[in-house]
């Protein structure tokens, strides 16, 4: 062993971070201004699915994003798919839209001007509840202790986005 | 082939369809390679436009089927009782939905629906008049760490003891019945990390014997392992839970045979899940040989799922090659 305990550890904790998550959500390579004619409104990149399957919308409870330290507001953030814009608070209203595993899905960003050229580091932060489980049988309808709907895990992603 | 029937479930190369690697239309090359007596899909993974999929769409698809011969066999569906924030899916949309998914497993030409351990028996008893007008069988899947002696599992036994009935059924996977983690259990595992011959030699103890976890944990220091060891050893190795939700106890050396074979019965489809398969045929970690054996002796003649899930302990193993091992020991076994 010839790190020491702590980096050991470190990358044991990395190594053994179970998910079911086959990709990561910030997908390479897909961020760019959004123009329309001579206007910029903003910029927008896909996030790729959550899951090994496709996933409910309305699962997505929250979603932070930090572009080059910054904090984006949640006000100036739509999330698209199959056609339809969501602002990120009311996604969870939303059960009609299944986002499947191959439906991209955009999260939009508006910023007058959009992106400087160049790197933009990018962090994100989504609350999601579980599709499924495998809860059964407590009280009337067998899901009242199904604690894996009441507390939604954290998908954390980081990449660096060139315009 | 022997009596039991392969199916290859579309499943096991999901990672690579869902990283946009492959396409659908690989992924049916690759069945068809593949060999086996049908094919299974996971509905929410490969149907476009799921639960409510265009006719186009399943043309196409019965299409393309028909083109490489595959014959479709097992519908894969969910209860999604997360779909609602602050509220679970109540009986009616448990029920409706599933006859809007059975309908287009009917559409798609498949035989068998699989659904989750959230549809009540109580909601399964009320569908079955649908099923039977579809003519398909509508099975729970099984799945770790329930086992057959989990109290809802007896209530879907009584349940078809009641009605007798084939329409209804259970899918086993046999994730349900593991006894340790698998050999590659630390291939992710950077070298160096940890001391993998030691931890292995532990997951050989925490599958052949009842020492409790903490013991082996002792064991791991008193063995010049460290504390990262022991943190490996409860994230990789420990993977079944001593007790299970509601009160189920569960003995790794002596997994539930016989509610195996109680089950078989009501069992038309099952999920031969392994995470593993060596070059000499065997699935460490899941006591295959004794399974086979028992479906054997009750002359089981339905389908297994060859359902790979090794990729999460190492990507870098060949799926294709690990579902054509299976398949060989699967043979293999049913010829001893």
């Amino acid at each position: 062993m010839k790190a020491d305990l702590e980096e050991r550890m470190k990358t044991a904790k990395e190594s053994c971070r179970e998910s079911m998550l086959m990709t990561k959500p910030l997908k390479p390579g897909t961020c760019r201004n959004r123009t329309i004619g001579d206007c910029c409104t903003g910029y927008e990149f896909q996030i790729d699915n959550l899951s090994y399957r496709g996933i409910w919308i309305s699962t997505i409870e929250d979603i932070t994003l930090t572009v080059d330290g910054a904090e984006v507001p949640k006000s100036h953030m739509m999330f698209f798919c199959n056609g339809i814009g969501y602002s990120v608070a009311d996604m969870v209203t939303h059960t009609e839209n299944f986002w499947g595993c191959m439906d991209p899905g955009i999260l939009r960003v508006y910023r007058v001007g959009g992106l400087p050229a160049g790197d933009h580091e990018f962090r994100i932060r989504i609350l999601k509840r579980a599709d499924f489980g495998h809860s059964y049988g407590e009280g009337t309808q067998g899901y009242e202790k199904a604690s894996e709907f009441l507390t939604p895990m954290v998908i954390e992603d980081s990449c660096v986005y060139t315009i | 082939m022997g009596n039991i029937k392969h199916s290859i479930t579309l499943y096991g190369f999901g990672m690579k369809y869902v990283q946009g690697k492959c396409s659908f239309e690989d992924v049916l090359r690759t069945a068809k390679e593949m060999g086996g007596d049908g094919i299974e899909i996971v509905a929410p993974q490969m149907v476009p436009g799921h639960p409510n999929p265009s006719d186009e769409w399943i043309d196409w698809f019965r299409g393309r089927l028909a083109a490489y011969g595959l014959d479709p066999v097992c519908y894969s569906i969910y209860i999604d009782s997360g779909k609602h924030k602050g509220r679970f899916l109540n009986e009616d949309e448990r029920f409706a939905e599933t006859i809007n998914e059975m309908e287009v497993a009917k559409r798609m030409g498949f035989r068998y629906v699989r659904s989750q351990d959230a549809l009540l028996p109580s909601t399964m008893e009320k569908l079955l008049p649908f099923v039977e007008e579809l003519g398909l069988h509508l099975a729970i899947e099984l799945h770790g760490p329930w086992s057959p002696s989990t109290p809802v599992f007896r209530e879907y036994y009584e349940l078809f003891e009641r009605l007798h009935t084939d329409a209804l059924g259970i899918v086993p996977d046999f994730s349900a019945f593991a006894s340790g983690a698998p050999e590659i259990c630390l291939n992710c595992i950077p070298d160096g990390c940890c001391h993998k011959d030691l931890l292995l030699e532990i997951n050989d103890l925490y599958t052949n014997t009842e020492i409790p976890e903490k013991e082996l944990e002792e064991k791991i220091l008193q063995k010049g392992g460290d504390e990262v060891d022991v943190y490996v050893c409860r994230q990789r190795i420990f993977s079944i839970p001593k007790t299970a939700k509601m009160g189920t106890i569960y003995y790794r050396t002596s997994p539930d045979y016989e509610g195996f074979r109680r089950l078989l019965k009501y069992s038309k489809y099952m999920h031969g899940k392994f995470y593993y398969c060596n070059e000499n045929l065997e699935c460490k970690g899941i006591d295959y040989p004794r399974f086979v054996k028992i479906m054997k002796e009750e002359g089981y003649s339905g389908y297994i799922a060859s359902e790979y899930e090794g990729g999460r302990f190492d990507e870098s193993i060949s799926e294709k090659e690990q579902v054509a091992r299976h398949i060989r020991m699967l043979e293999k076994l049913w010829g001893e």
